[in-house]
């Protein structure tokens, strides 16, 4: 049975400046989702918002047509790997994995240096081996869906190809939502692609569209 | 619990420190005189650590956000556990004093 997240009727101000209306997303389990948009767009806030984390105004987001409402971060639905740290610096990379209910074998089996750093915590590693270890363990978390802001950041272009190809595997079964400035990597990955500019979400169906919208400077 | 734990180790150090303090004053002055004093010394530097910890390294939440514990459960529980273990420590030293 497919799993279906939808969040519309978002709205977010800051300063009274509106910084998202008018948004309209959907996800299912056994795609990815990409979105795109300009620094300062609106796109860690719009994720934050639907991860349940983020205070709006007002919001519906929705699984399989039922409301999310309250601290639905209680229920599990969605993980979110964060733009920022994910693993705070005193959880060693094991602890963290056996709390995310995520079976280290299978990290290993996918990335196997992962088990040169699985008794570390999470500040004796660098910032690329640490970001490529948080986006598996949300990738991995028995969630039915992901939200992942920024995951390629700081990521070395072999890891950026591993991290691609175990995203465009862990989608069958879940939803994925992804953003990062990396537009390529995105717009490969994407089973559908939204572009998030004036605070309004527009479904991308061809890259002419991102031009358009003065996301891209050329083609 | 694994989460509250984890969380808790966090900040172990200067709370546990508070209660043993309390313990001694049990041990020195061989009753439980102190033990209001002790409580609101906790609440306070329970209060003091939150805010450090909201203010100084927010980050962190996204990982127990993650587990399905938002900043209030956390708190919450992880006050509770400090005083379960305050009220543990500060009950064997009066069983080991008399």
């Amino acid at each position: 049975m497919k799993n279906i997240l939808e969040f519309d009727s978002l709205d977010l101000s800051f300063d009274g400046r509106k910084i998202l209306s008018g948004i309209y997303m959907v996800c299912q389990t056994g795609e990815v989702v990409g979105l795109l948009g300009r620094n300062g767009s609106g796109k860690s806030s719009l994720m934050k918002a639907v991860f349940g984390i983020l205070g709006v105004e007002h919001k519906s987001v929705r699984v399989n047509g039922v409301p999310l409402q309250g601290d639905y971060n209680r229920k599990r639905i969605i993980a979110y790997l964060p733009q920022g740290k994910l693993i705070p610096s005193y959880v060693s990379l094991r602890t963290a994995f056996s709390l995310f209910k995520v079976d280290i074998d299978r990290v290993t089996s996918v990335v196997p240096q992962v088990k040169d750093f699985v008794n570390l915590k999470s500040n004796e590693l660098s910032g690329g081996s640490l970001r490529l270890i948080e986006a598996l363990l949300i990738l991995y978390s028995p969630v039915p869906f992901c939200i992942l802001d920024e995951p390629f950041t700081g990521l070395m272009p072999i890891h950026i190809e591993t991290l691609k190809s175990i995203i465009a595997k862990s989608k069958h079964g879940k939803g994925i939502i992804i953003s990062d400035q990396m537009h390529r990597h995105i717009t490969e990955l994407s089973d559908r692609l939204f572009l998030l500019s004036n605070g309004k979400t527009y479904e991308i169906k061809e890259r002419e569209r991102l031009f358009e919208l003065g996301y891209l400077h050329s083609l | 619990m694994r989460i509250v734990l984890t969380f808790y180790r966090n900040f172990l150090w200067p709370v546990l420190a508070i209660s043993l303090f309390g313990c001694w004053l049990i041990w020195i002055y061989g009753s439980w005189q102190y033990i209001v004093l002790v409580f609101w010394m906790k609440v306070i530097t329970n209060t003091l650590l939150g805010l450090f910890i909201h203010i100084f390294s927010p980050d962190q939440f996204y990982f127990f956000n993650n587990l399905g514990y938002n900043k209030i459960r956390l708190y919450v529980f992880t006050f509770f556990l400090d005083m379960v273990i305050w009220f543990l420590l500060s009950w064997l030293t009066i069983k080991i004093l008399l």
